[in-house]
């Protein structure tokens, strides 16, 4: 039983070791925290945001301050606590260029973040986080 | 790695402790008996079965610590935030409702200290100041205090910190100290899964005490010997390493679950049976290796800090938590967390239940006319916070399970994709969630109204068994009014908690909008 148990154990801590380099080697191929390659201003309405819909505007600038247009925007919104389901805006550009217009569900008061990824056309892209402290609960 | 039973000076052999078939009636058990369920049953008794849930859980581990450190550093994408905080708190509750002290079973952290013992077994005792629960208390609060403090549910990196340090604790404490000492007096898991297991329906207990009588060998506490062995050494099987003698073990306090009595008792004598949950919280007087637990004021402050802990995180969870840290700061000039945080710890984990257990033991010295003093009723009746206490934990953390089980799928597809760089689990499907609200809030109250239930008639149970005074001749009817302060307390417990889940959720890890 006591060799059984060293070869069971040594087994799985070599398996576990293997999983642990290739779940460690996560970040070589994506970042973990995304950076903010362009800039992204969020505005909410209302202001400050209340839980359920809300009326989003981003205005995105490249790293040269130009705006950032025709870009195909995805908006995912989250919770600082685990275990909750995303939230994704939908957003259109609006009639100003690098000025996108869109509404999100704030399921949940308390704070959100949202991540911001943004294609241009000509292969630049935007990668961003947007802390959305303090949700309030209607 | 195994060691004999060796007395302590002071101390009672627990074998010492007459069993309880030799003064008291034979007690067969017929009730249903996990380990006589086919095939299960017969994995359950072999030893070594344990590790068919430790290896599993020890990879998830290794897992969650590796993507605590290089996985995204954002709580719900992150395997060790969400495992830690929504499906272990979660499925810990669940299990010890509907089992028993599962987790406790499957407990990774022992692996690293069974190797540990192989190449060097400890020598010293645990120092016997600390053979209580004090050192497990204080570090029960300390992690929900350095939860509200560090915000841990939305912080993965110091989630895998709060993992290792774990790991590391027990292997310390293990390495340099025999018996199960990490389990019995440090672990505040631990502490937290015998109170719930208290309410569990199936128990680890001999199957005929009769059987027990005629033992010569006593293995179950002591150890199987190799038969070859003129001194008993080596012990080829250990016995009970937190001190629980099964003829006298009462409940499922100090039990983890861990089958080594069923592997050492030589008669298969032990076995996983049904019982009524709670009713050990009733049974007062001697229970092997844990005395008298109504004249110990640790386990009565275990109790509290349970109890009343429970409410606090959850509360600590809402709007008004934030109102009256900014009011405190406000108050105070204060512009750090800590002190604060640290007000509202002394004001709801001792100034309230102090107030409120003295109040309802003073109203209940009143109404029957008990002579015990205000202390010791408190500690008698102390048991009897657990059930609400529990039924406070399981709404709290059922809540978070129940709505985001299945988030796991997406975020391990995610995991994968990034590791890997490719999906061998499909791209994640992000709107997986978990029940709605709406239903799980009907859950919840249910699990409260059980706890409110429990509770009180557990405290009615206990004072039925008071030592009334002699002049006092409706017994029944005394015991009842006897109950009622503690019932209008239980009621206050019950109010806030329904309060406090119908808060909306407000997890903001954010101090004066910072
Ligand atoms: S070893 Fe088995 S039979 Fe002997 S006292 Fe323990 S449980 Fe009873
Ligand atoms: S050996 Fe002790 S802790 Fe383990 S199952 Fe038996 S009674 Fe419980």
């Amino acid at each position: 039983m006591q060799h059984a148990f060293s070869k069971t154990f040594r087994l799985s801590m070599f398996v576990g070791l293997l999983v642990l380099a290739a779940v460690g080697c996560e970040q070589s191929t994506a970042p973990s925290s995304p950076q903010a390659t362009g800039k992204a201003e969020v505005t909410f309405a209302p202001q400050p945001p209340t839980t359920g819909e809300c009326a989003l505007t981003i205005t995105l600038t490249d790293s040269t301050g130009a705006p950032f247009k025709d870009a195909t925007l995805t908006v995912e919104g989250n919770m600082n606590h685990a275990g909750m389901k995303p939230s994704f805006a939908t957003m259109e550009e609006s009639d100003q260029e690098g000025v996108y217009t869109g509404t999100i569900d704030f399921t949940m008061g308390g704070d959100w973040f949202l991540l911001i990824h943004a294609d241009g056309q000509n292969g630049e892209s935007i990668e961003t986080k947007v802390d959305v402290p303090g949700v309030n609960a209607k | 790695m195994t060691t004999l039973w060796q007395q302590r000076p002071t101390e009672r052999h627990p074998t010492q402790i007459p069993p309880r078939g030799a003064t008291g009636k034979r007690k067969q058990r017929t009730s249903f008996d996990l380990l006589a369920v086919p095939l299960l049953g017969g994995i359950l008794r072999r030893p070594g079965s344990r590790l068919l849930v430790q290896i599993p859980v020890l990879f998830v581990s290794l897992v969650m610590i590796a993507h605590a450190f290089w996985g995204p550093q954002l709580a719900p994408k992150n395997l060790a935030a969400l495992l830690t905080w929504v499906h272990f708190r979660g499925l810990v509750v669940l299990v010890l409702l509907l089992g028993g002290n599962f987790f406790c079973m499957g407990c990774p952290f022992m692996l690293p200290r069974e190797l540990a013992r192989k190449l060097h077994s400890p020598r010293w005792q645990w120092p016997k100041k600390l053979r209580n629960k004090w050192p497990a208390i204080t570090l029960f609060v300390g992690v929900l205090f350095a939860y509200e403090l560090f915000d841990l549910f939305a912080n993965p990196w110091w989630t895998g910190v709060l993992i290792v340090s774990y790991f590391a604790i027990a292997l310390l404490v293990d390495s340099l100290f025999q018996r199960a000492s990490f389990c019995k007096f440090v672990c505040p898991i631990g502490q937290f899964n015998f109170l719930g297991a208290s309410l569990s329906p199936l128990e680890v207990a001999v199957r005929d005490t009769a059987v027990c009588d005629g033992c010569v060998t006593k293995d179950c506490i002591k150890g199987t010997a190799n038969p070859h062995s003129q001194t008993g050494l080596p012990v080829v099987q250990r016995g009970c390493e937190l001190d629980l003698f099964q003829p006298r073990k009462s409940g499922n306090l100090d039990c983890t679950f861990c089958m080594d009595c069923v592997y050492a008792c030589p008669e298969d004598n032990i076995g996983v049976f049904a019982r009524m949950p709670g009713e050990e919280l009733t049974t007062v007087g001697p229970k092997s290796g844990m005395g008298i637990i109504e004249r110990r004021g640790d386990f009565s402050a275990l109790a509290v800090a349970f109890t009343f802990g429970a409410l606090l995180n959850a509360f600590a969870m809402i709007s008004p938590v934030y109102a009256l840290e900014n009011s405190i700061a406000s108050a105070t000039g204060l512009t750090v967390e800590w002190p604060i945080l640290s007000a509202i710890f002394a004001l709801f984990l001792i100034i309230e239940p102090a107030v409120l257990l003295g109040v309802t033991a003073f109203a209940t010295q009143r109404v029957a006319g008990f002579n015990e003093g205000i202390t010791a009723q408190v500690k008698r009746l102390a048991p009897s916070l657990i059930p609400i206490g529990f039924g406070v934990w399981l709404a709290h953390y059922a809540f978070h399970f129940l709505t985001g089980a299945l988030t796991v799928v997406p975020v391990a597809q995610n995991a994968v994709r990034q590791s890997f760089g490719k999906a061998w689990f499909g791209n994640p499907q992000w709107q997986l969630g978990g029940l709605p609200e709406s239903v799980v809030y009907a859950i919840e109250l249910g699990f409260l109204a059980l706890g409110l239930i429990g509770s009180i008639a557990v405290a009615w149970t206990l004072l039925r068994q008071s030592s009334f005074p002699s002049q006092i001749k409706n017994v029944e009817r005394v015991a009842l009014q006897a109950t009622a302060p503690w019932a209008v307390f239980y009621l206050t417990l019950f109010v806030s908690a329904v309060w406090i889940m119908n808060q909306p959720m407000d997890m903001r890890g954010t101090f004066l909008g910072g």
